[in-house]
């Protein structure tokens, strides 16, 4: 038999690491026609069925106020699941059933799985799943989706469901429901078109979500002059039946402090004093790790490999099996020289995403949002945006891809659009280059000042874009503060393989591609004769640009072009630059042809012109939206030519 | 009164959601936000803003902005332990 399933539940309540425990690696990641969040779907057989998953946004409940809510409700109309599963975090119950409640009501055969059941007993509680399910009318069975127990259970529970549709009774909750409401509801659905609705949908959820959403002009109705709102009166009555429902299936013990461990670990990690150093230090101990002695060792031991043993031993094969030199160098300076370029960044980014999962699994990520949330609230964001901001310095890429924390969709677009901008860690090759050259006497300062402008752009295109993203929805920071867990480590290693992996599998394909193109440009005339740098297409473009950069000071084709290899990657500038130049006239060059202005705009230009290669290819994956993605690197080429353009004029000025 | 009139460890009874705007209603019944509730105040943020309590068996993250729009009247210790 084969099954489509759709997985739903809160946020925090265990979705994904059950959706992973199911489907193995045997997911793909599809874009939902009409839709604008990304839904993972997945396969795998059970029993002789094969059963189709489809993992849904965490939400709280089917109300139509967030995209992703929107989502699930598009799918669930449009599309006909056989049978949700809807995860629950069993320590919370109470707020997990109200969406349990609203699914039974769609008339979609639901199947609860009373998740995080091994924490239970830790916390004093005593659940009775038997009469859970009479009194929902769904089977609930307990299921560990970390410890993997259970699993098995639920999913025959699902076979059944689908075989026996009787063994489901979505009339259970809709009874106990006060009958004058009830009446109402009635009434609401008997007016609805019959024709318009799906067949396996019951139009007492639509007369439901018809009376809380005050269809159809969104306006209040008042309960018969009572001054009362139906989304009031109906949350009311559904969270009185969910607690009279919990009175008797959760014993709670009376000797068991349930938070205690939480509570003392949150009295030192989130006080007042302590709260912002003990943040401090442990992102200062992560980008210690990632990006000091450590991730920098393990980074040096791959390029020794990457771009000394590799390209050398390849160069040879391929001179000893007679290819002509044009192969040997597009094989070994574009293919193995741009793609290794890439890579040998990825022991500092499985160190971040290990310390990020570790801080994402264990609870302290929604602390350090907590924390941080008022310095951003002044912008439109939230503290969810904080840590992709603060990776920025390191690396954009793993700072981008960090953004899958923010729930809301147009948050994550807009942390996106302001990543770029905190100034990454290649680009401190190409500053320490010019300051000692230009500006010997104030090199902190200058650099310094770069990052501090980083930031200012950062947070100003936040402001700007805001209404643009964000359109009419303000991030409310309404957040759940889970409780303090043990990372369970093969959920942690499952995450850092599947990012890393991501991030391998780009540097196959699109940066693999940019790095040819760029080699191209680089060795070859436009007659495709291969020629030197200096008399490639790059420097022909490096001219054709040349009076866009004319105003800002560095009108000189050898800048421009080490612009455009910094596509590829930052540090390529100084590359680039001791190609053209030759290494030892370099800084004697440099300063025979651009002003000490002209050269600081050049850094500027260089601090928030368009992001490298891999951190777009991120931008493009994180965001699924090609438009969003050209976007990002229209708007912040328009940014750095017009900060540029203000910094060398008033710079003149005064040096 | 509202939450943010609470001093850290105090509990109150949620009163009413009338000065909730309305597309923020839901989401606050969504969080289990609703008349009749017993919060308790658990930490500030270390700059005031937001504020954590405590609600329905778990702990929710709110900003000042939107506390101040949910009413509530004290409890007690002894009332909020039975609750």
């Amino acid at each position: 038999m084969k099954i489509e399933v759709a997985l739903l539940g809160n946020p925090n309540s265990g979705k994904t690491t059950l959706f992973n425990e199911l489907t193995g690696d045997s997911k793909t990641v599809g874009n939902w026609t009409g839709v604008t969040v990304t839904l993972e779907i997945g396969h795998f057989h059970f029993d002789n069925n094969y059963i189709d998953i489809i993992d849904l946004p965490g939400i709280y409940s089917l109300f139509t106020h967030s995209p992703e809510q929107i989502t699930a409700c598009e799918y669930l109309l449009n599309y006909h699941p056989d049978v949700i599963i809807n995860v629950v975090d069993s320590t919370n119950l109470e707020r997990n059933l109200y969406l349990t409640t609203q699914l039974i009501d769609t008339g979609v055969p639901v199947v609860v799985a009373l998740n995080m059941g091994d924490e239970l007993s830790h916390q004093g509680l005593i659940l009775d799943a038997t009469y859970l399910s009479k009194e929902l009318g769904v089977p609930c069975v307990r299921i560990s989706a970390t410890q993997r127990t259970g699993i098995k259970r639920l999913m025959e529970k699902v076979v059944d469901v689908c075989a026996n549709p009787t063994l489901v009774d979505n009339t259970r909750i809709a009874s106990r429901f006060s009958p004058d409401l009830n009446k109402h509801i009635d009434e609401t659905a008997a007016s609805l078109d019959a024709s318009l609705i799906p067949k396996h949908i019951n139009p007492r959820w639509l007369a439901l979500q018809k009376l809380m959403e005050h269809w159809p002009q969104n306006k209040d109705t008042d309960v018969g002059g009572k001054g009362d709102r139906w989304e009031m009166l109906i949350g009311r009555e559904r969270y009185m039946i969910i607690a009279d429902i919990i009175a008797h299936t959760l014993k709670k013990s009376p000797y068991v402090n349930r938070h205690s461990f939480s509570r003392k670990l949150d009295s030192v990690l989130c006080n007042k004093f302590l709260a912002l150093p003990v943040f401090a230090i442990i992102m200062l101990a992560i980008f210690y790790l990632a990006f000091g002695p450590v991730g920098g060792f393990l980074c040096d031991l791959l390029k020794m490999f990457l771009s000394g043993w590799l390209p050398r031993t390849v160069d040879s094969l391929l001179l000893s099996a007679g290819a002509v030199s044009g192969l040997r160098s597009l094989i070994v300076e574009g293919v193995i020289g741009g793609v290794g370029g890439v890579l040998i960044f990825i022991p500092q980014l499985a160190i971040l995403f290990f310390c990020l999962s570790i801080l994402e699994y264990s609870g302290y990520m929604s602390r350090a949002a907590f924390m941080t949330d008022r310095l951003l609230s002044g912008f439109g964001l939230t503290g969810m945006s904080f840590i992709p901001m603060i990776l920025g310095f390191g690396c954009s890429v793993p700072a981008i891809m960090s953004c899958h924390v923010l729930e809301n969709r147009r948050e994550r677009l807009l942390t996106m659009a302001i990543v770029p901008f905190m100034s990454c860690g290649a680009k401190m090759p190409v500053y320490a280059l010019f300051v000692a050259v230009f500006f010997a006497a104030n090199q902190g300062l200058i650099i310094l000042g770069l990052y501090a402008l980083g930031i200012l752009v950062g947070l100003i295109t936040a402001v700007l874009l805001k209404p643009m993203i964000m359109k009419k929805e303000r991030p409310l920071f309404l957040m759940e503060m889970p409780p303090y867990r043990k990372p369970v480590w093969h959920c942690v290693f499952r995450t850092v393989w599947s990012r890393l992996w991501d991030f391998i599998s780009r540097a196959g394909s699109i940066i693999l591609i940019a790095s040819v193109i760029i080699w191209l440009f680089s060795n070859f005339n436009w007659h495709l004769y291969m020629v030197d740098e200096s008399n490639s297409m790059l420097q022909a473009l490096g001219v054709f640009l040349k009076p866009i950069f004319e105003p800002l000071g560095f009108g000189h084709w050898q800048l421009i072009v080490a612009l455009l290899t910094g596509f590829m990657a930052k540090e390529a500038v100084v590359s680039t630059l001791s190609v053209l130049y030759g290494a030892e006239l370099l800084a004697g060059s440099l300063t025979a042809i651009i002003s000490p202005a002209a050269a600081l705009a050049y850094l500027v230009f260089i601090l928030l012109y368009t992001p490298c290669i891999a951190t777009i290819a991120a931008i493009r994956r994180e965001s699924r939206s090609l438009k969003f993605s050209f976007g990002v690197i229209i708007y912040q080429l328009a940014v750095a030519w017009g900060v540029s353009f203000v910094v060398y004029n008033v710079v003149s000025l005064f040096i | 009164m509202s939450i943010n009139d609470l001093a850290i460890g105090e509990s109150a009874r949620v009163v009413s959601l009338d000065h909730v705007p309305n597309n923020m209603r839901q989401k606050l019944l969504d969080m289990g936000l609703l008349d009749g509730v017993v919060v308790k105040l658990i930490h500030k943020a270390p700059l005031g803003d937001p504020i954590w309590v405590e609600v329905m068996d778990y702990e929710l993250a709110l900003r000042r902005e939107v506390a101040a729009l949910i009413s509530v009247e004290k409890i007690s210790a002894k009332v909020a332990n039975k609750a």
